[in-house]
């Protein structure tokens, strides 16, 4: 397994392209032993190191997180095609995930609302959450089984 | 021409999918010859170019897919409308796409004033009955606010009625588009309409004929003078004048109806022969078009110029009735004109409503001890009819009366553009409610009780005479005007005085925190204010009786409830005396007996109901269960609790403060625990019913509009009501 550091610009490029390019993830959140599995709306910051998403205050996956900040995110490629197999890239991503507040809530609320601008009214609403994912490792699968690490700390 | 804009003469006959249905009518007329306005087309291309390049495509497709529009109550289809309507009133033109429309509206035409109107494709074909759907604008001036309307016109693509028959539309988001037709507006003498085949007779032809324009003579404000002519040999049968008292008359934008001279209302908009050259020109488009034609026209020196030709079809339409299996056109004739609403509220102040007063205490003041059994039964029979007939002038009259903030709240977005399309709302509240002025009263005899608990237990032993004179005089009050309320309709068929029902209330109510509704004096001033600043002059005073009407029609609308709440507990005093009556018989429970059941028992000794209520009975709990409940958002908010199911008014009295109100529909009956509550969850829709105007008054999250409500909730369940986005969660685990 080829090893990439931060420096590996091409490795970046092409994690950079795929988050571009999807709205859409996996979050893997547990409730106790329980792994929990939901599909969110993402927008990840320009470095790399974070990506944001929004979810209703009520929601399992919030609950879990407040007990658990340690996460999974899947952000794929696949067109549900014969062809995913080779073609479709898989990016896991390992972190942990915290509120944001404060100003920052601002920012990152404007950022969201830029990637789905319908979604703005829920966005807007007080009952939604953001959440900022820190990302500690991303694993980038290409070509069937090629895969490769990214670590960010 | 471009991708965007076509002049009338450059347009090819098979565009109609980039034109619309009443461009092309009117080109086809332009290739025949026959005089029309000059004008020029914003086609279906600028309508999908603004939606791609602002993403409307996507929100209006959110908007769409919220809830399912069969289960949608048709005040949720409006509010739908009405947010998609403000979407395309908040996004302003792509600038390219603004300049080009700017150019060619002032190139095209100058200071001109213009007509802005609707050319959907398919709109108009044979057969398709759909008129009056989309929106059109008369005298709009300077190509600002031509841009302006050509929105509004692509708005009402999405209007309420669209929605309603959009499958016989086939409206979908990535197909459906609008082209405007931007026209010279021409002030005739005279104008009308005039009908190859009279859609009463099919033997005649018929030609109305207004002073002025015809605008009055289209939405029917103004009564048209008449010619009847028999459809073939075209000879004139009669002629039938009007009482001709206005005319539509053009002010700084827009249009206003004002009274017609001495001299003008004297004398026929047409002479008999000018009468007989309208249907001559309607003729020619039927020949053209192949079928009936309807079509609109306008009388000046030069003759007559052509505005409009359809298929006479899209006249006919079917009578409004609440009872009718499609309730749409009934739904369509809620919407009505500003004239309209003000004629009806004068009706509902002078007439309707003391009416239902004075029949529910005639009601009250007969004595019902002295019948004998037959006459009590024809009693509570008389009673029925009674309340059946202001039940239904209360859906003949006060119901489209709340059109009254549906009119508002579109004018009211038009000119502030808010960020949230039912700000509105804001400005109507703190009205004085029937409702809330009960609960004020209930409230003030709590802060007693909360003072001095001995008072409630006198009250619950009837021992009035044992409690202070200040009490006593405001349990009187509150006993004379709303005890009857609290009686859930056939529960308890002793509780005559109101006391039984009321003693648990205050004593929940003394024990809770105090709850207040929000008094008149709110930022809802400032807003006023700030809304009436955006008039002048004689704009500003029709604001302010826009503003006026809305605020009757939101206090009306939760009043008549309460009065129509007094004529029903009257046939529920009529009925209990004969239910007490067959206690005495030795008929064990009469409780659960209907009224028309008490009434068959009253006459005939040997009547027994068959089943006993079953139909009360709560749902079944499915097996697939629900954790999120998307509704709509009525007042914002988030609260969280155990849910209070109320499957029938007497599951009331179990509810603890602190819980969330789960209901079918909050009923005046029901109001008075909502001090009490947490929060509303509410199966019927919408964001200007009942429920939601006192849970704003409270301030309380509340959702309507979730569907199934009351059988997808159990009591105990513990849930959160999210006010801001509409969504009801219900926890799974019993600790949350």
């Amino acid at each position: 397994m080829p090893a990439a550091t931060p420096s590996d610009e091409h490795v970046q490029m092409q994690i950079r392209t795929l988050l571009d390019e999807q709205r859409f993830g996996v979050l893997a959140t547990r409730d106790g032993e329980q792994p929990y599995a939901s599909l969110i709306a993402i927008s990840p910051a320009e470095d790399l190191r974070t990506i944001f998403f929004g979810t209703l205050r009520a929601t399992r996956k919030l609950r879990n997180l407040m007990r658990e900040p340690r996460a999974a995110l899947l952000i794929d490629s696949r067109q549900n095609l014969a062809a995913d197999v080779a073609e479709a890239e898989a990016l896991t991503v390992l972190g942990q995930v915290q509120e944001v507040a404060g100003d920052q809530a601002g920012r990152v609320r404007t950022l969201l609302i830029a990637q789905a601008p319908h979604l703005e009214r829920f966005y807007q609403a007080p009952s939604c959450a953001l959440l900022a994912f820190t990302v500690e490792r991303y694993i980038r699968v290409s070509r069937f089984q090629e895969v490769t690490e990214l670590v960010m700390r | 021409m471009s991708r965007w804009i076509v002049t009338l003469p450059e347009i090819d006959i098979e565009s109609e999918a980039a034109v619309g249905g009443k461009t092309l009518a009117l080109v086809r007329m332009m290739r025949m010859r026959l005089p029309i306005p000059p004008g020029i087309c914003i086609t279906t291309h600028a309508y999908r170019d603004y939606l791609h390049a602002t993403g409307l495509t996507e929100r209006i497709r959110f908007e769409l897919a919220r809830k399912r529009f069969s289960e949608m109550r048709w005040e949720e289809v409006w509010d739908t409308a009405l947010r998609i309507r403000s979407l395309f009133g908040r996004t302003p033109l792509p600038l390219e796409m603004a300049d080009a429309l700017r150019r060619a509206v002032s190139g095209r035409f100058g200071d001109h004033p213009l007509v802005v109107r609707s050319s959907a494709p398919g709109e108009d074909a044979p057969g398709s009955s759909f008129a009056g759907l989309h929106e059109s604008f008369v005298n709009v001036r300077g190509p600002d606010e031509a841009l302006e309307r050509i929105r509004r016109v692509w708005a009402s693509l999405w209007s309420d009625a669209a929605l309603l028959y959009r499958r016989e539309l086939g409206l979908d988001v990535t197909r459906s588009a609008m082209a405007v037709l931007v026209q010279e507006l021409v002030v005739g003498e005279a104008s009308g309409v005039s009908f190859t085949a009279s859609p009463v007779a099919e033997d005649q032809a018929i030609v109305e004929a207004v002073h002025g324009l015809n605008q009055g003579l289209v939405d029917g404000t103004i009564t048209p003078d008449r010619w009847i002519f028999a459809r073939e040999s075209g000879a004139l049968l009669r002629h039938e004048p009007a009482v001709r008292e206005q005319q539509i008359l053009l002010r700084d934008t827009g249009t206003v109806a004002a009274p017609l001279s001495p001299q003008r209302a004297g004398r026929a908009p047409l002479t008999n022969r000018q009468a007989a050259d309208a249907l001559a020109l309607a003729r020619r488009c039927e020949i053209t078009h192949g079928t009936p034609q309807d079509v609109e026209w306008t009388s000046t020196d030069d003759g007559l110029l052509l505005l409009q030709t359809r298929p006479i079809t899209a006249r006919v339409t079917p009578t409004p009735d609440p009872q009718a299996e499609d309730r749409r056109p009934w739904y369509r004739s809620l919407t009505r004109s500003f004239a309209n609403l003000r004629a009806l509220r004068t009706r509902i102040e002078e007439e309707i409503l003391p009416g239902m007063q004075a029949a529910a205490r005639a009601l009250a003041e007969e004595p019902l001890r002295e019948l004998d059994d037959p006459a009590l039964a024809t009693e509570i029979e008389r009673r029925r009819e009674v309340l059946e007939q202001w039940r239904q002038c209360y859906w003949e009259d006060l119901i489209p009366f709340a059109h009254g903030m549906r009119l508002f709240g579109q004018y009211y977005n038009d000119v502030v553009r808010p960020e949230d399309p039912h700000e509105f709302v804001e400005l109507l509240v703190g009205g004085e409610l029937l409702s809330l002025e009960r609960n004020r009263l209930l409230e003030s005899l709590a802060a007693m009780a909360r003072a001095d608990e001995a008072l409630l237990e006198h009250l619950a032993r009837g021992d009035l005479a044992a409690t202070p004179p200040e009490f006593r005089a405001l349990w009187r009050q509150f006993e004379q005007r709303f005890a009857y309320q609290l009686r859930p309709d056939g529960a308890s068929p002793g509780a005559a005085s109101g006391a039984t029902e009321a003693v648990p209330l205050l004593r929940a109510l003394a024990r809770a925190p105090q709850r207040a509704a929000s008094q008149p004096q709110r930022p809802a001033r400032a807003m006023e204010e700030a809304f009436l600043q955006r008039f002048s002059g004689a704009q500003r005073d029709e604001a302010r009786a826009r503003l006026e009407l809305a605020r009757a029609s939101y206090r009306l609308r939760d009043d008549d409830n309460v009065y129509l709440g007094r004529i029903q507990a009257q046939l529920q005093r009529a009925a209990d005396e004969g239910r007490a009556r067959l206690r005495r018989r030795g008929e064990t429970d009469p409780g659960p007996f209907s009224d028309q059941e008490v009434e068959r028992a009253l006459r005939d000794a040997s009547f027994r109901p068959r089943t006993a209520r079953d139909a009360m009975k709560p749902t079944e709990a499915p097996a697939v269960r629900p954790r999120q409940i998307v509704g709509q958002p009525a007042g914002p908010g988030i609260a969280q609790g155990p849910a209070r199911v109320v499957q029938t008014p007497t599951d009331l009295r179990e509810l603890v403060a602190g819980e969330i109100l789960v209901c079918d529909a909050l009923s005046p009956a029901m109001t008075h625990v909502i001090p009490l509550v947490a929060g509303l969850v509410e199966r019927r829709g919408g964001m200007l019913i009942h429920g939601a105007i006192i849970a704003r008054e409270y301030g309380l999250p509340c959702v309507t509009g979730v569907p199934g409500a009351t059988g997808r909730i159990r009591s105990g369940q513990r849930i959160t009501v999210d006010g801001f986005t509409g969504i009801v969660t219900i926890a799974t685990h019993a600790t949350g």
